[in-house]
């Protein structure tokens, strides 16, 4: 079933042992730390009162517990309702950017249509657009058509802008790679483009499908600059945006609190990576781009 | 096939139509009912509260209000927020303004006046309001907001902690009438000699971000940032460089201030001194030590006190601007501005007594007196300008040359003006 | 079946970029409604501002230093996991990580890691090292930025890198090391020229998104000190959304839209000399 390139090797013969193996473990450790710590010291430092955060000298460990810090994220900040914003406009844009990135690039791999090749150049510019050259423009359109502090500019500039144009290619690649011969035998018992579509090519997109719905999910969920500008309530806000905002009445940061909002908004999501990084990783190693 | 395809793409745009029609926020009016909303920087809940407390009293008496909402902003970015709000076309119907950004907003029409309204409201006594806290934001026959909080920088102190270090109490050299900045430099030295993590003296607002609050300090060297008018830059000038230069060795040579990255905290207990204003400091009497307060030091030029400002406005944009200006006119009246004073200073004459204010406030009759009264009357307003936004990011970033031990400060003062004066030409 | 993408891309790319370049002959200011045709005064201008000049300098610097250092560690770090040893799987997992932690967090938490004060200075401190002060002496507020940036999104690259080798066939390895063929020199001759359409890729969006960092230098430096983290985007977006000149910020904009062009097709030119197969 698997086309040739779908093929996955190791180095088997470079299998490590002993003093080797002991240097490599020792040397991917040193390069860990700067991976990791971040996370632990954000984790421990929002569970301290604000006085021992950058005490001296520090602690690895809280001396003494706070867990009111969270308590007050949630006092400062609806941070729920900004918890589901961020939540409710990932999975939308996810849904969005997954069906029409999985039809276009199912279009512009095995569909014939005039200027194909021409068109999809013009598409891959949208690849390297910087969010900030069309950023001006889209503002001033959205405020035109009233549209600005409402969530649909945020779901629609990834769902069907540059982000899209990514997530076409990356369908494009792996239906490049699908074998011909399927489609060729279900057109000829007389099923129609669209049905060959859904009912061959679809069920065996699956780990593409699921790779390119990970990326989509964080690419909006780790959007700041568009939210930043167009989502101006408190109430409309995402994470991203209200994160730099737990400060105090003159602007200073609360340092224990700030963290714990972050800890919240990062915790959950590593916990499913956790949980599923196998397959993570291995659904993007499998559509990523191939060699 | 072709047909096919514009066929899709005509379904495809009747689908984005309907989605851009359908969208159209609802409007809030509805039988009579308006919504109004008002940004602030504060999510102080005392400050909260006592607006909330206002608001439901108006509603009492004017059904057509369904609710007033109290929208918290990030006060670092307050003025970008609230600005990309109004260019987004999403203006709310009151904001609080900054003392800076008054005549920027004032020149751009973005301030409603509503001296009509204040006038024809019985009771109101708009003539109660000092003339020098209205001075911004007034203009011939016009008031753009009102100054709900008119609030001196002052130096509260550490008493417990100075007095163990050994320098001598902020209070007892005003006293005696030496209470100077560089009497007030060798306090900030002893506290930091004292002990290793002490800082002498500190200035949570400012932060090496917000420079006009450094008014605070040049003021009393006799420097501005520009003159009068806001044409000529005067970074350039030798009273600014002796303030600065004073400045700069309390952080790199006394090491008596925190320096730029490092964190400190005057509640937490370890600052000996800290430049803040009242509304900051409420928390303080819970604190184990004894704390004081002093105005200002003198300077070598002058005994100049800073005052930062706030007001409350209605918006152009605003689609309720009636709705809004009346309930601005509700909410400053004489009776509920009596209830800020626990918070903000008031402008309002009757209200800067130092019995009220004593009673109020944290301060007894006699600090409320030097810090609120005496300071408002002898004091001045920070610096605004109508091009204040393009302004003050140009001498933030040229001003960073001073925050290092080898700067050179004559160089990059220069270079302040250098840069800004082709805005303020 | 390609409609809706096109749709998107003619409303969310193709006319913004048109009306960039438009409004970029404009002055226009949101706040006060003001807005007028002025020529090419915006051009004229941003050749003689000297913030502009710096910040434009400070834009490849940034990426002059982010791309090869992303690419070479990545790239390392992908050869060194697609060795067979038990636990490679875990790192794996853990030099991914910060990929699903949104920039604003991280950038946040690194924030105060950088502090003078903060966690790292403090453990320098313990080895008996004076850490300098970060985000405030030069140049490492500059290299801060691109650390942060590197360790951020180096996860990504690694596992492009990762799914390329292990597309090398093992065949042309074993037959290289009957040719005795060392391990440098297997990597020089098999797996690079085998690997490059990926670094090409890889190399293009990475360039492309070294242009587009902004929420690090928002957060860590706000530009500063000086000028010396400011780069173009993040200029752009003072210059609209903190100035107002919606005029100017789009001039800014055509130019980082010209950068960012005439570099991806500087490089898909010289490809042919580097790159072994068609992509």
């Amino acid at each position: 079933m698997k086309s040739k390139t779908n093929k996955r090797y190791t180095r088997r013969n470079s299998k490590l042992t002993g003093w080797r193996l002991f240097g490599m473990y020792l040397l991917l450790l040193a390069i860990a730390v700067p991976f990791l710590f971040p996370t632990w010291w954000m984790f421990t430092a929002s569970l301290k009162p604000i006085e021992e955060v950058f005490a001296f000298p520090a602690s690895l460990i809280p001396n003494d517990f706070q867990i009111s810090n969270y308590a007050e994220v949630f006092r400062l900040q609806p941070f729920l309702r900004q918890y589901w914003n961020s939540m409710s406009i990932a999975i939308v844009v996810t849904l969005i950017t997954v069906t029409t990135a999985t039809m276009g690039g199912y279009a512009f791999a095995r569909i014939n249509f005039k200027g194909r090749s021409k068109l999809f150049v013009l598409l891959l510019t949208a690849l390297l657009m910087p969010a900030e050259v069309t950023l001006i423009p889209i503002f001033r359109l959205m405020v035109k058509s009233g549209l600005s502090d409402t969530f649909l500019p945020v779901i629609l500039i990834p769902a069907f802008g540059a982000h899209a144009v990514v997530g076409l290619f990356l369908m494009r690649q792996f239906f490049l790679d699908f074998p011909a011969e399927l489609e060729e035998a279900a057109e000829i018992d007389g099923l129609s483009r669209w049905k060959v579509f859904t009912k061959i090519a679809l069920p065996l997109a699956g780990p593409a499908i699921a790779s390119l719905a990970i990326i989509s999910f964080l690419y909006s969920w780790n959007l700041f600059l568009e939210p930043l500008v167009f989502l101006t309530e408190p109430n409309k806000y995402t994470l991203p945006v209200v994160l730099p905002q737990f400060t105090d009445t003159y602007g200073a940061p609360i340092f224990n609190v700030q963290l714990a909002a972050t800890s919240l908004s990062v915790i959950p999501v590593m916990i499913v990576f956790v949980m599923a990084q196998r397959h993570f990783i291995r659904g993007i190693t499998m559509t990523g781009l191939k060699g | 096939m072709k047909a096919k395809y514009l066929k899709m793409i005509a379904a495809g745009s009747a689908i984005a139509l309907v989605a851009f029609i359908g969208v159209q926020p609802a409007k809030a009016v509805a039988n009579g009912s308006i919504t109004l909303r008002m940004t602030m920087w504060s999510s102080n809940a005392g400050h909260l509260a006592l607006f909330k407390g206002i608001a439901d009293e108006y509603k009492k008496t004017h059904p057509e209000i369904a609710d007033i909402k109290f929208e918290s902003l990030d006060f670092a970015t307050y003025t970008q927020l609230l600005t990309t709000q109004i260019a987004g076309g999403k203006a709310p119907d009151l904001a609080w303004i900054l003392e800076k950004d008054a005549q920027q907003f004032r020149a751009n029409n973005l301030l409603l006046n509503v001296q009509p309204q204040m006038e024809s409201t019985p009771g109101y006594k708009l003539d109660e309001i000092a003339a020098g806290s209205l001075g911004l934001w007034r203009a011939p026959r016009s008031v753009y907001a009102y100054p709900f909080s008119t609030s001196p920088f002052a130096i509260f102190y550490n008493a417990d902690l100075i007095k163990a270090s050994g320098a001598e109490d902020p209070e007892a050299l005003r006293a005696k009438g030496e209470w100077t900045w560089a009497n007030a430099a060798k306090v900030a030295k002893a506290v930091t000699d004292y002990q290793k993590g002490n800082y002498g003296l500190n200035f949570p607002t400012f932060n090496y971000t917000t420079w006009n609050g450094l008014a605070a300090i040049w003021r009393g060297f006799g420097a501005e940032a520009w003159n009068k008018t806001g044409t000529t830059c005067t970074f350039d000038s030798k009273q600014m460089n002796n303030a600065m230069t004073f400045f700069h060795s309390m952080i790199y040579k006394d090491k008596s201030f925190p320096a730029p990255g490092v964190s400190s905290d005057f509640f937490a207990g370890n600052v000996g001194m800290s430049l803040i204003q009242l509304s900051r400091a409420a928390s303080l009497p819970t604190m184990k030590w004894k704390w004081g307060v002093v105005p200002l030091p003198k300077g070598p030029v002058a005994d100049a006190q800073a005052i930062g400002q706030a007001g409350m406005a209605v918006l152009t944009k605003s689609k309720n601007r009636k709705a809004a200006a009346d309930f601005l006119v509700f909410a400053t009246n004489p009776e509920n501005a009596a209830k800020y004073v626990a918070f903000f200073p008031s402008s309002r004459t009757p209200l800067m007594d130092p019995k009220v204010i004593a009673k109020a406030s944290i301060l007894n009759e006699a600090q409320a007196k030097l810090i609120v009264a005496d300071g408002i009357s002898k004091g001045q307003i920070l610096t605004s300008h109508p091009k204040i936004s393009s302004i003050e990011l140009s001498v933030k970033s040229t001003l960073d040359g001073l925050w290092k031990a080898d700067a050179n400060i004559a160089q990059t003062l220069n270079d302040v003006c250098t840069k800004i004066q082709p805005i303020l030409r | 079946m390609a409609a809706p993408v096109l749709l998107g891309f003619i409303f969310l790319v193709l006319y913004p970029v048109l009306s960039v370049i438009r409004d970029s002959f404009t002055s226009y200011n949101p706040l006060s409604g003001d807005a007028a045709y002025i020529g090419a005064d915006n051009y004229t201008r941003l050749v003689q501002d000297e913030t502009a000049i710096e910040v434009a300098k400070n834009t490849l610097i940034f990426a002059c230093i982010l791309v090869p250092v992303n690419m070479a560690l990545a790239l390392f770090l992908a050869v060194l996991l697609n060795m067979h040893f038990k636990g490679r799987t875990t790192f794996r997992a853990i030099f991914f990580s910060p990929v699903i932690v949104s920039t604003v967090a991280w950038t946040i938490v690194w924030k105060y890691i950088l502090q003078d004060d903060g966690p790292i200075n403090y453990f320098l401190g313990l080895a008996g090292v004076d850490g300098p002060n970060w985000l405030r002496d030069n140049p490492w507020p500059m290299m801060s930025v691109v650390m942060v940036q590197v360790f951020k999104n180096l996860g990504m690259n690694m596992i492009f890198f990762l799914a390329a080798l292990q597309g090398v066939p093992e065949e042309m390895y074993e037959s290289s090391e009957i040719d005795g063929a060392n391990r440098w020199q297997q990597f020089k001759k098999i797996t690079l020229p085998f690997i490059s359409p990926t670094i090409l890729l890889v190399a293009i969006l990475t360039i492309a998104g070294a242009f587009q960092v902004f929420a690090q230098v928002l957060l860590l430096t706000g530009g500063g000190p000086g000028l010396s983290t400011t780069v173009l985007s993040y200029y752009i977006f003072i210059n609209a959304f903190q100035i107002f000149d919606l005029g100017y910020a789009s001039a800014l904009a055509v130019c980082l839209f010209v950068f960012v062009m005439g570099l991806t097709v500087a490089q898909w030119q010289i490809r042919t000399r580097w790159v072994f197969r068609e992509v």
